[in-house]
């Protein structure tokens, strides 16, 4: 058996710790089956029982509208001794135009029960002031769903060992073939199985499921890292590594080869403070696009409800604004998408029970609409109305566990590609003086209305050629509506990629991932400056 | 949960571990009331509890397992437990580079619980929440501005238990290490703005003591930050005397606060206190000089005012001078290093504490205002993002007030910066160390800081984010 062809198995059965890994049955707390019955899967009628106890409690108490999540959050750490669990259950009530929510760990009627009579009480305690209005938009009613990620292999009916062994084979496989490189992988697996009920009748449930994984050779120092077809975090199962073994093995030459490649590039240790047409590559274009126009087109920030924490925004007058405000050049369309299979945020229904539909927010440059919940979307309803479009939600409330209440949070974000077929090289091929940027994070402030780029890897470009990577505390400085309107071109299909992103939001803070699909662009006269200069 | 029910699902969760070894327990409780509020209105109040239960199961020296419920019932606890001892043999040894896999058992002599329970913050219900709220609000809604904000009350209990596993049948919880800490959490800031979009004002505080948030001077202090920050004129980027509000200081200072209590980073070569060469690699910069003569950092886990709410870690035994009129005098021991033969076994760690006092000096804001040629005033710091470790390089943004001061006078208010600047530089510059030391807006790591001036602030660009 040759190196390259050295399979799992096989290392399976030459490994000396093979005999240790005969798999013993993988402990979840669950399957372990110490309940005196395990929780009960999330399509139990137990479940639905649990969830429309509290319903019927908050209704009871007084709520006009009561709905509720029931969740059960695992993850573990594939191979790894770290595992949890998380049962909770929280109530949302509406009283007067007022909301009180409610949640605990426990799973019984009665305490579902009062929880729904909490959630109303708090609400009816705080009714008592001015009169406040919430319309909710409609929604249709989900009489029972049930839907899951769909994915081929469930990581949590696997075997600890099983998973530890295809990660050490894959990290054994680079060692031996290229004692040079240093390969890092790691994986954690997280499920979240949600029952949503409200009293409109609404009930469904969901099993979703992530993983988030990486792969990354180090040789000498430069660094490469293996592209997951959804990046480093997917709506996936197991499969999403054991489908990427193949072309993992397959990449390691190409990552050896790239890393020696950037390792000849000349390096060049200043920068002379100026401003450059600049190619920044998918992920850093990712990482703009979530912290500039993402946030600020959540309806919720814009009208000041996340003023005290994570701030406002520069779109901070929606009606005004959509439909006529330019936020980009026209190349320029951005559409929220819930539905893309593998993306992060992808789900059936938001936890309010709207099944989410794709909606265009930036179109050629324009902004056309905003991000919103039931509550939220009513807020903008006149201008779904002059422009003849049902008023809806798009589908954004989103709780990270019954323990918390829903937020409005970014949904998956997609870029759409250009015309022509540009991508990264070509955009640095068509520059004749300039930088290229690559994986550069972003920084922003609290109204979205100027920011920062820092890390990743700057090059030099002369005559469509990378000629030097820039080494040193270099990164760009921007005002956010410039930055997207001086976009000279962008990439086209083939350039798409997808890449995780991130958000906090809220108080208590709640974070969330999405995914973004983006895509290389040209971006006109970018200040760069050395960021750690001081004044 | 109490301390008896915490001892009793100790000794439910020893009672059903096997195979001998260690192991330690964490089990948190909590019980938050809460209001969220926008527009001038409410827009959420909850009521949330949480339990956490956490194992670490270590059958051999360095053989450990470890796995997390949030329920309390005996079959979900065993199941943590069975989970946690077939993960420790699964995996095996941990893997190298644990320079001390052993945790010695804490000793808990000479350890006084701060008592840092309120009933005015456990007393406070959902309605008198709203009745403060409305009270907060109300000069907000007739001053025609607009209010954003969150109040928060919390009990919390967290119980932590060290004990051998006796590999024979009968469990015994002799040489158990046992505590057991409950206290109360109160937090209210808001952000007034006005409705242009013109001006914002911040006030916000935190304390284990709801008695001693006063929620409508907070109210007040934000709607006058708020007017008196409209419409702000842009001045220069560049070096300024700065006249930092305790907040203010805090959103910088506690970058250094994260780093004083890691003393095992420091001698392998991280953050800003190592001072390692290639023929030294494990010099700290303990015994020098990092900032001003009349800076000092203290921690006392005595202090009422610095308790965690939910410390993970065991408490600290004694009070630790971090940094003594600028002379870094201490830096943190994980309990790890109390296995090391040449420390004194009473060292104490205080390690993983991020709370801290930092001693005033003595002039008033007011004075230090009035003691400055030119220079901003500066209400908080937000975004703060660390760029650097080695040096604490930070970035980030004024915000919610800023304004220039002329001639020992507030002269006008002035647009938001982004700053460059370590707080180990700041502090190398203070001038005047003000006075009072208050608590300040710090949830999790309570802090208690002065106001303070310094020279030279760096501020590298201007924002139009109001």
């Amino acid at each position: 058996v040759t190196l390259q062809n050295l399979t799992r198995r096989d290392f399976l059965e030459t490994s000396a710790r093979a005999a240790l890994l005969t798999a013993v049955p993988y402990p979840t707390l669950v399957r372990l089956g110490a309940h005196p019955e395990p929780p009960p899967p999330i399509e139990d009628v137990r479940i639905r029982a649990l969830a429309f106890a509290a319903v019927e409690a908050a209704r009871l108490a007084g709520a006009r509208y009561a709905d509720v999540r029931v969740t059960r959050s695992i993850s573990m750490v594939a191979g790894s001794f770290w595992e949890s669990e998380e049962l909770a259950l929280g109530v949302r009530a509406l009283v007067d135009g007022y909301w009180g929510f409610a949640s605990s760990p426990f799973w019984t009627m009665d305490e579902a029960a009062r929880l729904g009579r909490e959630a109303a009480g708090e609400a009816t305690t705080n009714a008592l002031g001015k009169p406040r209005e919430v319309e909710l938009a409609p929604t249709s009613r989900i009489a029972d769903g049930h839907w899951e990620t769909p994915i081929a292999t469930d990581p949590f009916t696997l075997s600890r060992s099983e998973m530890r062994d295809y990660l050490d084979s894959l990290s054994l496989f680079v060692q031996l073939a290229y004692p040079q490189a240093s390969p890092l992988l790691n994986c954690i697996c997280t499920r979240q199985e949600k029952a949503f009920a409200s009293n409109d009748g609404t009930y469904c449930t969901q099993r979703l499921s992530w993983i988030s994984t990486s792969f990354s050779i180090t040789v000498g120092n430069q660094q490469a890292s293996f592209t997951f077809p959804f990046g480093n975090t997917a709506g996936a199962g197991w499969e999403y590594i054991r489908n990427a073994e193949r072309a993992i093995r397959a990449a390691v030459p190409e990552l050896v080869e790239y890393c020696v490649a950037e390792s000849k590039i000349p390096i060049k240790s200043t920068l002379d403070p100026n401003r450059y047409d600049v190619v920044l590559d998918a992920s850093t274009v990712a990482g703009l696009l979530t912290p500039t126009l993402g946030l600020a087109t959540e309806l919720d920030r814009a009208l000041g409800f996340e003023a005290n924490e994570g701030g406002t925004s520069y779109l901070n007058r929606p009606l005004d604004m959509l439909g006529h405000e330019g936020v980009a050049a026209p190349l320029l369309t951005v559409t929220a998408d819930r539905s893309q299979p593998g993306a992060i945020a992808t789900v059936k229904w938001d936890d309010e029970g709207v099944e989410p539909e794709a909606c265009t927010i930036v179109k050629n440059g324009v902004l056309h609409d905003f991000l919103t919940t039931r509550e939220s979307a009513a807020w903008i309803k006149t201008y779904y109305a002059t422009t003849g479009r049902p008023l809806r939600s798009q589908g954004c409330a989103t709780a990270n566990s019954g323990l918390n209440p829903p937020l409005l949070r970014l949904p998956n974000l997609m870029i759409a590609p250009g015309a022509g077929d540009q991508t990264f090289e070509t955009l640095v091929a068509g520059l004749d003086k300039g930088l290229a940027i690559k994986g550069m994070s972003t920084q922003t402030d609290f109204q979205q209305r100027t920011g920062v780029g820092l890390g990743g890897t700057i090059y030099k470009v002369q005559n469509g050629k990378i000629v030097a990577r820039i080494q040193g505390p270099y990164g760009f400085l921007f005002r956010v509506p410039e930055l997207w309107k001086n976009l000279g071109a962008i990439g086209g299909v083939s350039s798409g990629q997808w890449i995780p992103g991130q958000s906090g939001k809220g108080m208590p803070s709640q974070y969330a991932q999405h995914s973004v699909h983006a895509i290389p662009v040209l971006a006109r006269q970018l200040t760069m400056v050395d960021v750690s200069r001081r004044g | 949960l109490s301390k008896s029910e915490c001892q009793q699902l100790a000794k439910t969760i020893t009672g059903m571990a096997q195979g001998g070894g260690r192991l330690s327990l964490v089990i948190e409780s909590q019980w938050n009331g809460e209001l969220r509020w926008a527009r001038n209105r409410v827009s959420l109040a909850s009521d949330r509890r949480t339990f956490t239960a956490q194992l670490s199961r270590r059958l051999a020296q360095d053989i450990v397992g470890r796995a997390s419920v949030n329920q309390v019932d005996e079959p979900s606890l065993r199941a943590m437990v069975r989970a946690a001892e077939q993960m420790a043999r699964e995996t095996g040894p941990i893997a190298q580079g644990d320079p001390f896999p052993y945790e010695p058992p804490p000793h808990l002599d000479g350890y006084v619980t701060p008592n840092a329970w309120s009933n005015a913050t456990f007393g406070l219900d959902a309605e008198s929440r709203g009745k403060i709220v409305r009270a907060m609000v109300e000069p907000v809604d007739q001053a025609r501005m607009v209010a954003a904000g969150y109040l928060r009350v919390q009990g919390n209990a967290v119980a932590n238990f060290e004990s051998p596993v006796s590999s024979s049948a009968n469990a015994s919880v002799a040489h158990a290490a046992f505590i057991y800490r409950s206290s109360t959490a109160a937090q209210c800031s808001l952000t007034v703005r006005d409705p242009d979009g013109v001006g914002s004002g911040w006030a916000g505080l935190s304390s284990y003591d709801w008695a001693r948030i006063d929620p409508s001077a907070l109210g007040a202090r934000a709607l006058q930050k708020c007017l008196s920050s409209r419409n702000p004129v842009a001045i220069e980027p560049g070096r300024y005397t700065v006249v930092l509000e305790p907040q203010a200081v805090h959103d910088i200072v506690r970058f250094v606060a994260e780093w004083l209590p890691n003393r095992l980073g420091a001698e392998n070569g991280y953050g800003p206190f190592a001072a390692g060469t290639p023929e030294h690699p494990h010099e700290s910069l303990l015994g020098q000089k990092i900032a001003g003569d009349d800076v000092t950092i203290e921690y006392d886990p005595t202090d009422p005012d610095l308790v965690e709410a939910l410390p993970g870690t065991w408490p600290g035994a004694r009070p630790v001078t971090w940094v003594d009129h600028g002379i870094l005098r201490s830096l943190g021991y994980d309990r790890r290093f109390y296995a090391l033969p040449f420390l004194n076994q009473n060292l104490d760690s205080g390690g993983g504490r991020r709370a801290y006092r930092m001693a005033p000096g003595h002039a008033t804001l007011d004075e230090m205002v009035a003691d400055t040629r030119r220079g901003v005033l500066v209400t908080r710091f937000s975004n703060v993002t660390l760029l650097n470790p080695k040096v604490l390089l930070l970035t980030g943004l004024t915000r919610d007030g800023l304004w220039l001061i002329e001639k020992g006078k507030v002269s006008k208010p002035v647009k938001n910066f982004r700053f460059t600047e370590s707080p180990l530089f700041m502090l190398n510059n203070v001038e005047v160390v003000g006075a009072p030391s208050v608590p300040v807006f710090s949830p999790g790591a309570p802090a208690v800081v002065p106001p303070l001036k310094a020279r030279d602030f760096s501020f590298t660009s201007l924002t139009d984010a109001i």
